[in-house]
């Protein structure tokens, strides 16, 4: 039988396809030093789809999500180093945690692990090649190896549940060998209990992943500890202080605001508590109720996204609505200050840095994408520096 | 397979209905329209010594058995002659073929005569489909089969039996498209019937309207609607049935219908029980297969019927119905295990009919409805279990495996519906109609253990009224080639409850109340080049108001939208049909084209605090779609469709904001684009021999394109549902002229994976079996 040339051309022209497919590399750059991501709602509403990819700078461009890498609708892909962990998030769209790396500036696929379901696994920390992961849809954190993809041990946390059984372990962070999980305690699913207005953090020994103990703020009022996709929601400043934001049931139901533990410490430092809802924003007439998303930028200044409830029409709407606010907080002074950026919906809320700016993810009346702000001289992007197709969902920039 | 008792007890029951059929003779024949030869379909026979009657069927033909003797048949139907024939039963076998007159003086009051009702039904100037009896009766599957077999149409269900059916009409589904049983809506009753719990042999023909549903069935279907025409039994009428199908299904359906001096009384139900219990992949754990064991689904439907046609009215029914439903939640994502849902129905239907009624051309015909239903979800388990056997605690003290809270929800409702239709022909050309459906609903709802868990109560009395109405009138040129129908409707809307503030931060509920009113207008055209051959028209503008739901949320994380505006539609159609049936042969093929532009959607939104419906997007479909049927030989019938539908999203930009909006001109996700279906026929009488028997072979295809889940966006984007090719094949045997019959069927023969939505997997090769008993 003779096989004609074109049928080989096109044989061969379906292998690289094929193969391009299956490499599932971000194609967008090969320089990439930043990771966003995107998510569009569909139709229906209840679901939806979202991305990640890297781009090499903020130069002012429109980024479309053609060669993104698809993501769970309802998470932020995590950045590690140079490992990026998708994970299923609250969504129940696969049990499986993705890993990536960025090799020679491209993501490229490096692992698999099989979640347990009903897991919602939101957040990682690594240490080393060990990897933790929360998981509050079962009350635990799981430790895996995230070179070989095996678990090494899973944490059962139920038994620090107040209200039920389960603590729902949300955003993490390590110092000194101890692993810090912030505990929203949730009860009927979404809030915390109304009479209980506390911030519980557990503390883990990573030499032999055993819990060391549970430990308890119930001084201001201020309750759910970290935001499970705001990885920045925990974090060590200069001085190795831990701070803890504080969503208070997003401000509805308790107080926000933000609490610490002090370097060398594994108790809540009972000097230090600072509340926005009570704290007057400058620049701004409306209070906050609490804090969309933060990011700790250097002595003691933190960028944020304040959820500003005088701006949501009566009943709420979401999409419409601009009424998340770019401010910087002072962790120290405990001041809130507008800077010049315009509001965004709820969909628009990230926080980030790129070099010395400070980097916002915003879905704004009039541009949805990244905006760039520069604390060193106050100034401001009018609009979008990166436009996106969809909600800009998380910055994350490669150290 | 488990045969269980009560399949047992089916089967005895069915035997002890049947009648001795020795020492008779078996009168039969066909009746034709004198002018153009056509069978006339739906002929009323009546052999008035025995006070037994027939109707014809789709060929024309009737059949009976009858003892010897000499007896008086009237054979009469609306817009013929009546003929009274005297016939000699003296032996076993006696044909008497009738020809039969259009009636001048009827002539007047009809606009189509001699042809089927299904036949007249689509040749209405509104764009439908009808699916006949015939279609249905071969099949041992349900509706839901059937339906997905028509153009334009996809049935989403979630499962097997007993499961959510969701019908889609041209991409448009939901609550967009109207559910109606004899023209009763059914939207809100989901919980109690679903499309498939309605035996097949119950159903005369399902119409589909698409695009446009008639002012005479009331609500505010945008998108079109279904109707399912329960049969219209002959005055003494008897028919069982029993299905036994893959999963441990069990069907069993039986009618018994008895005439006497003009008062008619009848019994009927329906009892399913399935377990559903077979293989899928686990959509969150590829690669992981388990089967399916905590979906048993069971349903009883008892009713009855009187109707006497010797009072004021020309005909009054009265009828209870009484329907029970318990069924297990099978999980999906995750391994539930005691989740349950229990449904109880019970109503009372009753329906006056009239010609002229108070002045003469006046058509009256005037329905109630009352219905008390019961609703229970119960979600209490004290623990969890995984697909691998790991016990977990509830998500909460209280328990619960589903979500993020337990339930143990009772809700009653009261419903009364009224509708009336008045239909007076002012002339020989010129005929209105007016509806009016006026609905009452009275919710009383609770969540003890929601409310035990979150703190407060959640949910609350509430009470609706809406009422839709609709005048329309038809022209008729005088050679009848011409038709238009112009319709106005109006909908008023109102709804009062009480709400608390989210985390019940007052305790203290709000009344709330609330009222929407809108129109919709609509107008078809018909123009016929021949007897077979015409053309069709119509345009829509039209609107759904916003469900209770919607506007109400759910007291808890779906918050109220009291200022959402209802959803437009504007709908064309045109459409070319050709249908050449004559001597017991057919070749149809029509051809549509058509364009819908959605506005004011309303979608749910999921938003930090709470999750709302709001006023979101637009989309505009084009479509065309072409079905063809054709008895190519007397034994060999052939058809297909193929449909066309092109869904794109039309937001010039993002809501509220001048950013451009990135998925403009994007194909609406989650929403089958193209798709086809085939099927081939062998039909002969006495196959095996002897006489009075008929065996049907049929195989058909469907062919479904592989579409998204989403918007598609990237080039590496995975959240697809296949494209899906299923086979299934099917005989069936009729024994004693129609009156056993036998069907065995394969579904899904090449055991394709099949998924609904994204990742619901539907059963795969499947079997069934139904016998069948029909006396008349």
């Amino acid at each position: 039988m003779k096989i004609k040339p074109t049928l080989l051309i096109f044989s061969f022209l379906a292998i690289a396809f094929f193969s391009c497919e299956k490499e599932k590399d971000n194609d967008i750059t090969n320089n990439g030093k930043i990771l966003i991501s995107t998510m569009l709602p569909n139709p229906d509403g209840w679901s939806g789809s979202a991305y990640m990819q890297l781009i090499e700078n903020l130069e002012p461009k429109s980024v479309t999500n053609s060669s993104a890498i698809p993501i769970a609708y309802s998470s932020v892909p995590i950045v590690c180093g140079d490992d990026v962990f998708s994970i299923p998030g609250w969504g129940s769209e696969i049990d499986i945690l993705t890993k990536y790396s960025r090799v020679n500036g491209k993501l490229i696929e490096k692992g698999e692990y099989a979640l347990p379901e009903q897991s919602w696994a939101t957040n990682v920390v690594t240490n080393g090649d060990i990897a933790y992961i929360s998981c509050p849809g079962i009350g635990k954190i799981l430790v895996i190896n995230h070179q070989n993809m095996s678990l090494v041990k899973e944490i059962d946390i139920t038994a620090y549940g107040v209200g039920d059984q389960n603590p729902d372990p949300s955003s993490m962070l390590i110092r000194d060998n101890l692993l810090y999980v912030g505990l929203i305690q949730a009860v009927g699913g979404y809030y915390p209990a109304p009479e209980r207005p506390n911030a519980d953090v557990l503390i883990v020994n990573t030499e032999n992943n055993e819990v060391i103990k549970m430990i308890t703020n119930s001084t201001v009022g201020v309750s759910y500890p970290t935001r499970a996709i705001d990885p920045s929601s925990i974090f060590m400043d200069e001085n190795n202080d831990i701070y803890v934001v504080c969503l208070g049931g997003f401000g509805a139901l308790h107080t926000s605001g933000v609490l610490r533990i002090k370097a060398g410490e594994t108790d809540f430092d009972n000097s230090y508590q600072f509340v926005f809802n009570t704290t007057p924003v400058t620049g701004e007439t409306n209070p906050t109720d609490y804090m969309h998303a933060v990011k700790y930028y250097a002595n003691g200044k933190m960028y944020a996204t304040a959820d500003i409830p005088a701006y949501y029409s009566n009943p709420m709407n979401y999409i419409e609505d601009r009424a998340v606010l770019p401010v910087e907080i002072d962790i120290y002074a405990k001041t809130i200050k507008t800077i010049g950026l315009p509001r965004s919906n709820a969909f628009g809320v990230s926080v980030g840095m790129y070099e010395e700016q400070v980097i916002f993810g915003l879905a704004t009346e009039t541009s949805n994408g990244f905006f760039t702000y520069d604390p060193s001289n106050g100034t401001a992007s009018s609009s979008a520096v990166v436009t996106t197709d969809g909600y800009p969902y998380s910055f994350a920039t490669f150290e | 397979m488990q045969l269980k008792s009560y399949s047992l007890i089916c089967l005895v029951l069915m035997l002890a209905i049947t009648p001795k059929l020795t020492a008779q003779t078996q009168l039969s024949g066909t009746v034709t329209d004198t002018k153009t030869n056509e069978p006339v379909v739906g002929e009323n026979i009546i052999i008035i010594e025995l006070q037994k009657g027939t109707i014809t069927d789709d060929n024309g033909k009737y059949n009976f058995f009858i003892p010897e003797g000499k007896y008086t048949l009237v054979f009469s139907s609306i817009g013929y002659e009546t003929v009274e024939k005297k016939v000699n039963c003296d032996e076993s076998e006696v044909i008497i073929n009738v020809e039969i007159c259009e009636s001048v003086t009827q002539m007047e009051e009809v606009v189509v005569t001699g042809k089927s009702e299904a036949r007249q039904i689509r040749e209405q100037a509104m764009p439908i489909a009808v699916i006949t009896m015939n279609e249905l009766q071969g099949t041992v599957s349900d509706v839901s089969d059937v339906l997905a077999k028509t153009t334009g149409v996809q049935l989403r269900t979630s499962g097997g039996e007993g499961s959510a059916t969701r019908i889609s009409v041209r991409g448009l589904e939901g609550k967009r498209i109207g559910f109606f049983v004899n023209g009763t809506p059914m939207n809100d009753q989901s919980d109690f019937l679903d499309l498939n719990d309605i035996p097949i042999d119950l159903i005369d023909r399902v119409e589909i309207y698409k695009g446009i549903a008639p002012a005479k069935f009331g609500g505010s279907a945008i998108g079109g609607a279904v109707n399912i025409v329960t049969k219209e039994y002959p005055p003494t009428y008897v028919d069982a049935s029993y299905t036994i199908q893959s999963f441990n299904t069990h069907k069993a359906s039986t009618v018994i219908k008895s005439n006497k001096n003009g008062y008619e009384a009848g019994i009927g139900g329906f009892y399913t029980y399935a377990e559903n219990n077979y293989k899928m992949e686990r959509p969150l754990q590829p690669g992981k297969y388990v089967i399916r064991d905590h979906d048993k689904f069971k349903k009883i439907a008892i009713a009855g019927g009187f109707s006497s046609k010797k009072w004021w009215f020309d005909e009054v029914e009265i009828e209870p119905v009484v329907l029970f439903t318990e069924k297990e939640i099978q999980g999906i994502e995750y391994n539930i295990q005691e989740a349950m849902s229990y449904s109880t129905a019970y109503a009372l239907s009753n329906k006056n009919e009239k010609k002229d009624f108070l002045i003469k051309g006046l058509d009256a015909e005037f329905s109630n409805l009352y219905a008390f239903t019961v609703y229970r979800f119960k979600d209490k388990a004290m623990q969890r279990c995984s697909w691998e056997g790991e016990i977990r605690p509830p998500v909460t003290v209280y328990g619960g495996e589903i979500g993020v809270q337990p339930n143990d929800v009772y809700t009653q409702k009261h419903s009364f519906l009224q509708k009336t239709n008045l239909n007076f022909i002012i002339n020989e050309h010129n005929s209105i109609n007016f509806n009016s459906q006026y609905n009452f609903a009275k919710g009383i709802p609770s969540d003890t253990l929601l409310d035990k868990v979150i703190g407060y109560k959640t949910l609350f009395n509430s009470s609706m009224n809406s009422w839709v109405s609709g005048l329309s009138h038809e022209f008729n040129s005088p050679n009848k080639k011409f038709t238009n129908v112009f319709t106005l409707k109006y909908y008023f809307y109102s709804m009062q409850t009480q709400l608390v503030d989210l985390y019940g931060v007052s305790k203290i509920p709000k009344d709330i109340a609330m009222n929407k009113n809108d129109y919709g207008i609509s107008n078809a055209i018909r123009y016929r080049f021949s007897s077979d051959l015409l053309i069709k028209s119509s345009l829509a503008y039209d609107v759904r108001l916003p469900a209770e739901n919607e506007l109400l949320g759910d007291g808890f994380i779906i918050a109220p939208s009291g200022n959402l505006e209802p959803e437009r539609n504007t709908s064309f159609n045109l459409g070319l049909m050709y249908d050449k049936t004559n001597d017991s042969k057919r070749f149809q093929i029509e051809i549509n084209g058509f364009y819908m532009q959605l506005e004011n959607m309303i979608r749910f939104t999921g938003g930090p605090l709470q999750n709302k419906y709001e006023n979101f997007g637009e989309m505009r479909t084009l479509g065309a779609e072409i079905e063809t049927k054709w008895d190519a030989t007397k034994w060999l019938y052939l058809w297909g469709n193929v449909t066309y539908q092109d869904l794109r999203d039309t937001r010039e930009y993002e809501s509220s904001s001048s950013v451009p909006n990135p998925t403009k001109g994007d194909r609406i996700p989650n929403i089958p684009y193209f798709f086809a279906n085939a099927g081939i026929e062998l039909h002969k009488a006495n196959l095996f021999g002897g006489k009075g028997q008929n065996t049907r072979w049929f195989s058909d295809g469907s062919f479904v394109e592989e579409y998204f889940y989403d918007f598609e966006q990237s080039i590496y984007q995975e959240r697809r549902i296949p494209r899906t090719f299923t086979i299934n094949s099917g005989i069936e045997h009729s024994l004693k002229n129609q009156s056993i019959y036998i069907s065995l069927q394969a579904n899904n023969l090449t055991d394709a994976k099949i998924l609904s939505e994204f990742n619901r997997p539907l059963p795969g090769r499947n079997f069934g079996m139904k016998i069948r008993y029909v006396w008349k």
